[in-house]
């Protein structure tokens, strides 16, 4: 007789790869159902269940793929990215690498990013909530602990530099937006997703923006973003970045740390 | 476990009603909140139910603990769910009888256990496991089923009993999950409710199932058809009024429509009550 684990191995064996299970070995065949068919209904519940995952973090990639393709995009991922969470708000993490690989897409080069851009709304709807950096906490610092000072970003927020314009694309496919076509010439940009108090957020971010926001993203300490980001981009100029960042809210907070530079 | 702040007919609290409610306040005893939806670390959904529970008593379910799985508990989970019936003064906190992990990998459903002493066993164990990490006992729901096990060796009643008693835990009598189960399965529903043991049922479930023409579905879609509500009847008489909860997940309605619903599954609890005085 099978054993709890044994049965519940093949069944979820059966869920995402039905052929390589009997379902008979464990399932009763009824008078109006097969064994197979049995699991089948299991199996398409589920299937449901994260397309529906899919389609709520992803409205965007649905509304311009349509119902149909996107289902059957979802079934494939689904294949492709059984779940592997209790939860499923995370479910759908690498739908946008897989729409990158995925063949009858390349006539879409923008989607990938344009799901990134929804990944990263979603996560940002339910990041922690933080305060402003008031700027004059910054006074409180020693002239020693200069060479340790780090910033922070919002814990909600993500950089996405696209050679796409995918906020535009964004905006007009929203359910209240008045369908209207976007010129893929106009090229892309950076961005950073995040959230201000309760307020979702998509801000377009000067090419300055992007490197010191970047920068500070990889952890890199304050002093050495002064020292290298103007050596490579004359242009930056970090000691008025940080204060503009700052009162944008794009820098939320700082830390000292003498072990990462 | 009985928390006196829930009584009467409550509400599956819905993100698409969070604004009529703030605004109108409803007249709700209660709301039942899906404690999956407020895992995260703060946002908007935190906030509204913040509001909300200001003027509401709340519950909490739950979908994720997988508790009959032969996988190890996930206890991270349960702390997070422990925070949040921690911040939120949850009168109780409650999950299925069911299991969704097996080898890492997770179908998000509540997929149905065998009824065998092997895995009553096993799931009593974890249910006492879950316990201890969350600070509370467990209110444990029956599912809705669509197929059996060749290895079942008793009824679902059977085995629901034996976990609740192994387990001490109480339960949440989900009246048309048992309809649903009944007729996929060919049982009878009522010697179902004659084998719960009343002080255990602290909260009853009502919802709407899909006919697909060979089987019942659990989808929680449409009003509580009319075979339900009479299995209700029957489970008013055996359990006496016990807090009761409007389901409603798919095709969500107007609030009106729930509030509808909860009125009359309100008449059911006063004329079986009425009846029985007489
Ligand atoms: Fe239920």
């Amino acid at each position: 007789m099978l054993k709890l684990h044994e049965i519940q191995s093949q069944f979820m064996q059966g869920l995402y790869a039905p052929h390589m299970v009997n379902a008979g070995d464990f399932i009763q065949a009824r008078a109006s159902h097969s064994a197979t068919q049995s699991l089948q209904a299991y199996r398409q519940s589920l299937i449901g269940h994260l397309t529906q995952a899919l389609s709520e973090i992803y409205p965007v990639c649905l509304r311009l793929l349509g119902e149909i393709f996107f289902d059957k995009l979802s079934l494939r991922y689904i294949k492709d990215h059984p779940s592997s969470s209790l939860n499923l708000h995370d479910y759908g993490l690498h739908f946008a690498d897989f729409m990158h690989d995925f063949p009858p897409l390349v006539e879409f080069p923008y989607l990938p990013d344009v799901a990134r851009l929804e990944w990263y709304w979603h996560r940002a709807f339910h990041a922690q909530d933080e305060e402003d950096l008031q700027i004059q906490a910054l006074s409180a610092l020693k002239a020693g602990d200069m060479p340790f000072l780090h910033f922070k970003l919002p814990a909600s927020a993500h950089l996405l530099a696209s050679t796409f314009p995918v906020q535009q694309i964004w905006a007009a496919n929203q359910p209240d937006s008045p369908t209207h076509s976007v010129d893929l010439d106009q090229g892309g940009g950076s961005l950073l997703i995040w959230r201000h108090g309760y307020d979702m957020r998509i801000d377009s971010l000067s090419q300055e923006q992007w490197l010191f926001l970047s920068a500070i993203e990889a952890g890199e300490s304050f002093s050495s973003v002064c020292e290298r980001l103007p050596q490579q981009h004359p242009q930056c100029n970090p000691v008025q970045l940080a204060p503009e960042c700052v009162a944008q809210g794009f820098i939320n907070g700082f830390y000292l740390n003498g072990e990462t530079s | 476990m009985s928390d006196h702040s829930i009584q009467g007919v409550g509400l599956g609290l819905r993100s698409q009603h969070y604004a009529h409610i703030l605004e109108h306040q409803p007249d709700v005893p209660w709301f039942e909140a899906l404690a999956d939806n407020y895992l995260g670390d703060g946002g908007l959904p935190l906030y509204h139910l913040e509001q909300i529970r200001k003027d509401y008593p709340l519950t909490f379910h739950a979908v994720g603990m997988s508790l009959g799985s032969s996988d190890p508990l996930d206890v991270d989970y349960l702390r997070k769910l422990k925070a949040l019936t921690q911040r939120f003064e949850s009168a109780w906190l409650s999950d299925h009888l069911s299991w969704s992990r097996s080898n890492g990998q997770v179908a998000n459903d509540l997929l149905p256990m065998p009824y065998t002493t092997e895995a009553a066993q096993h799931v009593s164990d974890r249910i006492q496991q879950a316990q201890e990490v969350l600070g509370q006992r467990l209110v444990i729901e029956n599912v809705s089923s669509y197929l059996s096990y060749s290895m079942d060796a008793m009824t679902e009643w059977a085995f629901l009993m034996e976990v609740v008693e192994r387990a001490d835990c109480l339960i949440l009598l989900d009246i048309n999950n048992i309809y649903v189960s009944a007729m996929n399965h060919g049982f009878e529903p009522l010697p179902y409710l004659e084998a719960i043991p009343v002080e255990r049922v602290v909260e009853m479930h009502l919802a709407g199932y899909e006919d697909t023409g060979d089987l019942l579905f659990d989808t929680h879609g449409q009003a509580v058809h009319p075979p339900v509500w009479a299995l209700y009847r029957a489970a008013l008489q055996r359990f006496g009024k016990r807090p009761t909860l409007i389901e409603w997940d798919t095709d969500i309605p107007a609030f009106e429509v729930l509030q509808h619903e909860a009125q009359i599954a309100e008449r059911h609890q006063q004329e079986v009550h009425h009846a029985q005085a007489a």
